[in-house]
């Protein structure tokens, strides 16, 4: 037994030692070695599941007893059962002030609202009632903006802005309003907000006159100290008599365009009030921001049913003396004519924010909706085309363009066949809202007066796999959009972007017609206005 | 219960200051080890620290085979005198920290051995060694379908036909 540089050394046998391990015992441990996991303490187990993500644990308490009581008796594997199952990540570790067993419960409460709409804060916003004259409306993160235009005759009108915060048990947000004034002569015609940068971005002008854009800032109410009001020309024919519209605002830069078949999409920094960019004419009906390198838009707002809508997609580069290039992603071929409204809306990016800070919902998740209505042999037909982000951007990167191109076109078959959904959306398709990946669609069931049905469709893939997995939610696989809705026309618009269907019968209220209904973080928000007039007679908000 | 066996220092042939265990598997194989080697295992460390107070040293007995003991004195020698985050009782816990290139070397063993290490690492509380085995068992079971599951762990679907497809009360909140 000399082995000195070696740590180890093995010995057969050894006189001077007894070893008392009975045979019995020595055989029931070889026994419990098993060749199987669930041999292993439970200790090991959830210590092993822990190292999963979320899809490979709700796999594991599919295989058996053991499993799934180990995994339904750990409150941190629970816990991101049940982050997954919302979308959301987990914040950076250390800044969490609650247990996982409260932030388990309070996920928990948030889910179950959205599944079954119970919600559980109904808030009147009776300070709203009675608003005349409101114009835009704009929803983003839990914030409200109406505005209240002053008469258009009075030179030295004072237009308002009325933010509403809407208030959220979930996430300890506080319901609170406030005022800005925005000094400005003429009629204040839309609005936007980026809450990520506590921007509201308004613009007043008349037919014909130019265009001046405010940038406020969201804390103080007043303008933004780094921003300049800019006055835009309207280069506008006179077939178009409509303000300069703001699509989208991404870091500095806002998305602009007149509407109208002459309108020019522009890229404007907020900041120094200068177009960076613009291309070459279109018939914008929608402008959002793609990614920070590209923007998508819509044309044909359904001024001319004989063109059909084309979606273009445009990288942002350095000004060149060539114009610049585009993509051209074509529509389905039976959705080409006739094609009454055309609407693209992005889902904007969440920031679900909990007390602590602790989830915020995934950004990857983004889709790109595009609404559109078809008359066709004297009906009118809703589709819905939701895209992932994703899918587009992963085209472009594979076919760049190359200097001397003008236009890619892109046919359907490249990128919806593959990708994209097709919901047949009902008949009388009333609103439509984007939040996140949800769609919010107010109907009216049966005849005209029949309630008020809210359907909320929910496109994320892990609340999808989620439903699925729970068997809760209504799951539409995508070859489930066949003949029966859509004819044999669209029979060829079988794709495979599931989501999840509920649907919700509103409570009964005293009147019919006029609702408009916004999706939120943390709910939604009813505005009820009397037609034509546009006075808000009723609205209340339902968050969790 | 172990037999006490005193142990005559001088009759072991210790390396500077560094003494010798005797660890015995269930196979009845003598293993002498260096003591500051196997200090990595709680379970060890206890041991000694009994040796320390009664100033007798037995023969440790241990229930897996010497082929098991072999591997994880192979793990522990490997990582002689580090300083590893997840032994350290006092650290925060540690995330998901990536498994170490050698031991995934290591590791690169059928099933029922990763099993076998994993029980012994955790009957002799060497921490990192389960943590190093967990990440391996779980990366084998990753991205895997609910059958490809059951084969690769080795378990039976023991559900009835309507709690299988009806999810676990518990497990969806």
């Amino acid at each position: 037994m000399t082995q000195p540089t070696h740590c180890i050394s093995t010995r057969n046998h050894h006189d001077s030692f007894e070893f008392p391990i009975s045979t019995t015992a020595a055989s029931n441990f070889r026994l419990q070695m098993e060749r199987s996991l669930l041999s292993v303490p439970n200790e090991i187990l959830s210590k092993i599941l822990k190292t999963l993500h979320a899809r490979d644990i709700l796999a594991c308490s599919a295989t058996c007893r053991h499993l799934r009581a180990c995994i339904a008796d750990s409150v941190s594997l629970q816990y991101t059962v049940e982050l997954f199952g919302c979308g959301m990540l987990d914040g950076a570790r250390g800044m969490h002030t609650l247990s996982v067993q409260e932030r388990l419960k309070r996920l928990q409460l948030y889910t179950a609202a959205w599944e079954k709409l119970l919600w559980t804060n109904s808030l009147e916003l009776p300070h709203l009632v009675g608003c005349k004259d409101t114009a835009a409306t704009a929803v983003s993160g839990d914030t409200l903006v109406l505005l209240h235009s002053g008469p258009t005759a009075n030179v030295d009108a004072v237009s308002r802005l009325w933010m509403q915060q809407l208030p959220s048990e979930l996430c300890a947000i506080d319901e609170h309003h406030y005022i800005a004034e925005v000094p400005c002569s003429l009629r204040l015609s839309n609005v936007k907000l980026d809450p990520t940068q506590e921007l509201v971005v308004v613009s007043e002008g008349a037919i014909l006159r130019p265009t001046k854009t405010h940038v406020h800032s969201m804390l103080t109410g007043g303008d933004h100290p780094l921003a300049a009001a800019y006055v835009a020309n309207n280069t506008m024919s006179t077939a178009c008599q409509a303000v300069a519209r703001i699509h989208d605002i991404c870091g500095d830069f806002l998305l602009e365009a007149n509407p109208g078949p002459s309108a020019v999409p522009k890229l404007r920094n907020w900041k120094t009030g200068i177009v960076e960019a613009s291309w070459r004419p279109t018939d914008v009906a929608s402008l959002a921001f793609l990614d920070r390198r590209h923007i998508i838009c819509i044309s044909n707002s359904g001024r001319d049913l004989t063109i059909p809508p084309h979606l273009y997609i445009m990288p942002l580069t350095a000004a060149s003396p060539s114009p610049p290039s585009y993509y051209e992603f074509a529509l389905p071929e039976s959705m080409q004519h006739s094609v009454e409204m055309a609407f693209l809306a992005t889902s904007t990016l969440g920031t679900d924010l909990s007390p602590g800070g602790c989830f915020y919902s995934d950004p990857a998740e983004r889709l790109i909706s595009i609404a559109l209505t078809i008359m066709k042999h004297g009906r009118r037909n809703s589709f819905l085309i939701d895209v992932p982000a994703s899918t587009l951007t992963r085209y472009i990167a594979a076919h760049p363009l190359s200097p001397g191109d003008q236009t890619v076109l892109v046919p359907w078959s490249a990128w919806g066949t593959h990708g994209a959904r097709v919901t047949v959306m009902p008949q009388q398709m009333g609103t439509l809202r984007t939040s996140g990946s949800r769609r919010a669609i107010l109907h009216r069931q049966s005849a005209a007066d029949g309630p008020a049905v809210l359907t909320v469709l929910d496109y994320s893939p892990r609340r999808v796999a989620r439903a699925i997995a729970r068997g809760t939610a209504t799951v539409l696989q995508g070859a489930e959009v066949g003949a029966e809705h859509t004819g044999a026309d669209f029979g060829v618009l079988r794709t495979t972007l599931p989501c999840t269907i509920t649907e919700t019968i509103l409570p009964e209220h005293p009147r019919h017609g006029g609702e408009t209904v916004w999706l939120c973080e943390n709910g939604v928000v009813f505005v009820h206005r009397q037609p034509f007039s546009g006075k808000i007679l009723d609205a209340w908000a339902h968050t969790i | 219960m172990p037999t006490i066996v005193s142990v005559d220092d001088s009759t072991v042939p210790g390396e500077g200051s560094s003494r010798l265990l005797l660890l015995v598997s269930s196979d009845n194989k003598h293993i002498v080890v260096e003591e500051d080697i196997m200090s990595r295992s709680r379970f060890i460390s206890k041991q000694v620290e009994g040796f320390e107070a009664t100033s007798q040293r037995h023969a440790i007995l241990l229930p897996f085979s010497s082929f098991v003991l072999n591997k994880v004195i192979e793990y522990c020698s490997h990582y002689r005198g580090y300083y590893l985050l997840e032994d350290d009782p006092d650290a925060a816990p540690p995330g998901r920290s990536p498994v170490r290139e050698w031991d995934q070397e290591f590791l690169d063993v059928d099933r029922n051995m990763l099993l076998r290490i994993i029980k012994a690492a955790h009957y002799l509380e060497i921490k990192s060694l389960v943590g190093s085995c967990a990440r391996a068992i779980a990366d084998m079971i990753r991205g895997k379908t609910t059958e490809e599951m059951r084969e690769i762990l080795g378990v039976e679907n023991d559900f009835t036909p309507e709690e299988e497809h009806s999810p676990s009360s518990k497990c969806t909140g």
